[in-house]
């Protein structure tokens, strides 16, 4: 079998697999000193574990995608918010001066005017019936 | 964890232990490969090694794409080999034991013969090399990078590097040819 240049590049020095794993170790204790790889799969509860595993499988990946998400949720809740904000209010104006109400009763009549509404009331009041004591009702019930 | 696995370069961001093991696993042999075919001498190589994992760890801020964690550190290594050059304390090796090279068994003895006396005809001249052009060369035989990915990790233009490229392949063939087994 013939073999690439990596292969022969390779396996000319993989006698140094093992110096090369205590360079590796050597290394990781000098810039990582207060873990070591066993304890950070471990040491940590379950549910910060699967909080962490979320943020590096999920969400580290693609972060520039949720960053682009989270950008446009705060757009949609800054222009949400600016439309909630009503029109000022006609409940908190001041009480209406006499020359307004003046003004409206103006209007008002004018409006009668032009339509020719009869001012009148066109329901005419109805006698409010007079009550009947108690035994009458009764006597009319027996009768029927 | 195989060589086609993706790398777990967004936990070794935040300090994960375990995934810079992972990462450094993976690319001790071929980055001691490439810092020792050009600076011949093992314990300075090792010690380069050691100095690119430890520099790896504090500066991974500036790796600005997971995807090109394996340029930037053999980048690293690189520099790292430059130094060494500066300071003159390269030690020349000239021909390397092949007795670290494990034979294949059930082959015919004759073949394999012939096999190692190429693989050692073309290490001695990949070694005659200059270190310009060895260094593409390793560089593209070691992890196959491309030649922007070469052209990063040295320092160099694309150009230059597709120039090197040429003329150390063109150097191979010659000593090749001028030296038949």
């Amino acid at each position: 079998m013939k073999r690439t240049p990596r292969h022969l590049l390779l396996a000319r020095h993989r006698n140094m697999s093992d110096r090369l794993d205590r360079v590796r170790a050597s290394a990781l204790s000098e810039s990582l000193p207060h873990r070591t790889p066993s304890e950070s799969r471990t040491s940590a509860p379950v549910t910060i574990r699967i909080a962490l595993a979320v943020w590096w499988e999920l969400i580290q990946p693609a972060r520039r995608a949720w960053t682009g998400m989270a950008c446009v949720w705060l757009v949609i809740l800054v222009v949400n918010m600016a439309l909630r904000e009503s029109p000022p209010d006609s409940a908190h104006a001041g009480p209406l001066t006499p020359e307004a109400i003046q003004v409206l009763k103006e209007q008002e009549r004018m409006m009668a005017e032009l339509i020719g509404e009869d001012r009148r009331p066109r329901v005419e009041a109805v006698e409010p019936t007079r009550p009947e004591p108690r035994g009458e009702l009764r006597r009319k019930e027996w009768r029927v | 964890m195989g060589e086609h696995e993706p790398l777990p370069v967004a936990r070794a961001r935040a300090g994960d232990p375990a995934a810079w093991d992972t990462l450094f696993r993976r690319y001790q042999l071929p980055l001691y490969v490439y810092v020792f075919e050009l600076v011949r001498d093992e314990q300075a190589s090792l010690d380069i090694v050691q100095e690119s994992f430890i520099n790896a760890v504090r500066h991974i801020g500036g790796l600005r794409e997971d995807g090109k964690f394996a340029g930037w550190l053999f980048g690293i290594a690189h520099q790292k080999c430059l130094q060494q050059w500066r300071r003159g304390q390269r030690q020349a090796m000239l021909l390397e034991e092949f007795a670290a090279v494990p034979p294949d068994d059930g082959d015919d003895p004759r073949d394999r013969l012939i096999r190692e006396e190429e693989e050692a005809r073309f290490m001695n001249q990949l070694d005659q090399l200059p270190p310009p052009q060895r260094s593409v060369l390793l560089l593209h035989f070691v992890e196959d990078f491309s030649l922007e990915e070469i052209a990063a990790i040295t320092g160099v233009g694309v150009g230059t590097v597709k120039s090197r490229m040429h003329y150390a392949k063109k150097a191979l063939r010659k000593l090749w040819e001028e030296n038949p087994a």
